[in-house]
């Protein structure tokens, strides 16, 4: 099962925080492992997103397909996170989140202006969006230089 | 006992798991598994590095590498004498220390220009007497064959004795894993058992052992002073195992199911113990899967129940000691007997008749059910065929033979060979044929429906009973299961899921029956909740296929009760 570097695959998956923190140590939680991701997914060409809000990690990957699978398998080993749901994998030629590693929308209003018309949809619940929602919020985000990518 | 398994795998897992691009990091790791042991004493006598080899020398393999960091050398190896005591501390000087435990490892020291000491175990006598374990890996996963396992048990075992610890050996069967193969191919499914290797690895505690016994199966030594330590590392595999994974593009889920037993004293081969795990394993697949349980004794008897069943169930296809007998079907409609459903006998020449509840599942479970249901299907239409042209007959298909490759085949062949005209056969399925791959069971049920033939759902109401089912899967029939019909299960609420139902499956354009009808009264309100048709004693018993002529010649007595049927108002 070798790939070529240009079959790029793409995994929109949801999961929920396992563990109960205030407000302040989650962002320390997320900031870690944001930098993880970064300094891991710069080095194996996994590109993506990530979104959390009210216990649901959100996420999309990008890259080769080897090294995709590996990195979701070394999310799959994380003990922070539980009932991870995949909501769309798919190949692809191009990827949507080319230039950074990994991105945060974090705390509320800055979610709750942008996820507007989502919220009011889905009563601000990352887990009832499907993976194709998740992908397009996260990419539109990224296109508006929203995010604060925090832990670079 | 098991360095090669636990290799990596010591701290955090996940910054462990990816190789490193960095060479101090590997230097580290590669000290870390080091077979010989090694530590690294600050200037006050604190730990400032440790391996796996010098604990176990030391007797303390329990102890996380990573725990005694920074803790005085004096109270983690309180046997040892500290080198600064020993030793006078002269540029590069060098000397042996004697470990005062009873097995007296021998540590060379010596001196470091911070101050500090570096000490290396030499020759420690339990590794000395016990060279390394032939480890030859499993080709695909390159954890342990059954074969290390077996070496390695005795060396746990003789651990475990001394330290008065228990063994417990887990017995890991994939839930699901067949299908994967079957429909995703060979490669998905080897990459699959890597990936569920790796990630038992990261899973076990580290002095656990990880083996592959089998295809999927896998096999876990654990020991430990309590048995619960055993049910925990089984609850995380079934954890773990059940997150999903990523094969070549593929999303894949399956699960895991665990069986456990333990050691018994003094005892030294591990084969028994595996077995006991075997049928534990067993048990947890029957009790529904991804779930554990110990090993009882009376698990054995009910095995070997089984087995003589199966024995039994073998010969019985050859010896055709199968029978099928009919239960009549009445439709309000035509006020008159619509079909038979055809249900299987098997008479035992010793054991006398064998009820279908405790052979079906046998004969599922050893996939004799194809064997046995495809003889029911052709029996069926033969029997079917001779009579009246408007009578069909109802088969149940058991999700094993409905996934099976020669099923289009074995229906196609018994219309033929019967003659019968497809719309008059029906085939009955359980939600557990649609709990499986959708498309692959859509895709199934509509090659059927293109041959002509009929599907029922068969037992709606209990277990998971989607209404989505209803909508997703063309059924022509919904058969409402007889708790909701019969007391004293059925209650007032019974009565509006079977009016619910009723109303639902009729909008879908699928024909409504009750089963389980033994009453007037509740054949009266069965067809004022709006069903179609009612199947039960009230019409009639099963009967064999002799009677049937006869039975059809005398008119139903119950249907003068539907001269004027109730109506309530309810016309819609």
């Amino acid at each position: 099962m070798t790939h070529t570097e240009e079959d790029l695959l793409r995994v929109v998956y949801f999961s929920y925080q396992t563990y109960d923190t205030d407000r302040e140590m989650m962002a320390w939680e997320i900031d870690k492992i944001l930098e993880k991701s970064q300094f891991n997914n710069g080095r194996f060409n996994v590109t993506g997103a990530l979104i959390f809000n009210s216990g649901v990690f959100g996420q999309v990957l990008e890259g080769p397909i080897d090294a995709v699978e590996e990195t979701f398998e070394r999310i799959q080993m994380d003990e922070r996170h539980d009932h991870i749901t995949v909501l769309d994998t798919s190949r692809i030629t191009e990827r949507s989140f080319p230039r950074w590693s990994m991105g945060f929308i974090g705390s509320d209003s800055v979610c709750a202006e942008l996820f507007g018309e989502i919220g009011s949809k889905t009563a601000f619940d990352i887990s009832r969006l499907s993976g194709q929602q998740i992908f397009e919020t996260l990419h539109a985000l990224t296109l508006k230089n929203e995010i604060s990518d925090r832990a670079a | 006992m098991s360095q090669h398994h636990s290799a990596v795998g010591m701290t955090d897992p996940s910054s462990s798991a990816a190789p490193s691009d960095d060479p101090s990091v590997e230097i580290l790791h590669g000290l870390r598994d080091a077979g010989v042991g090694l530590v690294a004493l600050s200037a006050n006598n604190e730990i400032s590095f440790v391996n796996n080899a010098f604990l176990a020398a030391f007797d303390l393999p329990e102890t996380e590498c990573a725990a005694v960091l920074g803790k005085s050398f004096q109270d983690v190896c309180p046997t040892c004498p500290l080198p600064s005591s020993t030793l006078r501390r002269t540029g590069d000087e060098t000397g042996t220390a004697d470990a005062a435990s009873d097995r007296t490892a021998k540590i060379i020291w010596s001196s470091n220009s911070a101050g500090g000491w570096i000490g290396v175990v030499t020759a420690p006598p339990s590794q000395a007497a016990r060279p390394a374990l032939l480890f030859e890996p499993d080709e695909l996963t390159g954890l342990g064959t059954r074969k290390h396992l077996k070496a390695c048990f005795e060396r746990m075992s003789e651990d475990a004795d001394r330290r008065d610890q228990r063994i417990v050996a887990l017995f890991v069967d994939l839930d699901h894993f067949k299908q994967v193969n079957d429909t995703l191919g060979h490669a998905v499914g080897d990459g699959l058992l890597c990936k569920v290797a790796e990630r038992l690895k990261k899973t076990v505690r580290r002095d656990d052992l990880v083996a592959r016994v089998g295809g999927d199966e896998f096999a876990i030594l654990v020991s430990d002073r309590a048995l619960p330590a055993a049910e925990d590392v089984a609850g995380r595999i079934i954890k773990m195992i059940s997150r999903p994974f990523l094969i070549d593009g593929h999303q894949i889920t399956i699960g895991a199911s665990v069986g456990l037993a333990a050691r018994l004293p003094n005892e030294n081969d591990p084969d028994k113990m595996l077995q006991r795990a075997d049928i534990a394993l067993y048990e947890s697949k029957r009790g529904g899967r991804n779930q554990f349980n110990w090993f009882k004794d009376e698990m054995f008897a009910e095995l070997e129940k089984r087995r003589e069943i199966e024995i039994d169930l073998r010969k019985a296809v050859l010896l055709d000691q199968f029978k099928i007998v009919f239960q009549p079907q009445m439709s309000f409609e035509q006020q008159k007997v619509s079909g038979f459903e055809a249900l299987i006998r098997w008479d035992h020449p010793v054991r006398g008749e064998v009820a279908p509840l405790d052979f079906l599942s046998v004969a599922e479970e050893t996939g004799l059910i194809v064997e046995i249901g495809t003889w029911v299907l052709a029996e069926a239409c033969k029997t079917a065929v001779t009579w009246p042209e408007d009578i069909a007959v109802a088969v149940n298909v058991s999700s094993i033979q409905f996934e099976d490759d020669g099923f289009l085949t074995a229906v196609g062949s018994a219309l033929e060979k019967s003659g019968l005209s497809p719309h008059r056969l029906e085939l009955e399925i359980t939600e557990t044929t649609l709990l499986k791959n959708d498309s692959v069971v859509l895709e199934r049920m509509n090659d059927l429906r293109a041959l002509g033939v009929r599907i029922s759902l068969d037992d709606f109401g209990i277990g998971y009973s989607s209404l989505n089912y209803l909508r997703k899967y063309p059924f022509d029939k919904v058969k409402i299961d007889q708790s909701f019909v019969r007391e004293p299960f059925a209650d007032e609420n019974a009565h509006h899921i079977v009016e619910a139902v009723a109303q639902l499956g009729t909008a879908f354009g699928m024909n409504v029956l009750a089963e389980g009808v033994e009453t007037v009264e509740q054949l009266a309100r069965i067809r004022q909740n709006g069903c179609a048709a009612i199947q039960g004693y009230l019409i009639g018993r099963p009967i064999k296929p002799a009677e049937i002529g006869s039975f059809l010649e005398v008119p139903l007595p119950e249907l003068a009760s539907l001269q004027s049927p109730p109506k309530e108002g309810s016309t819609s």
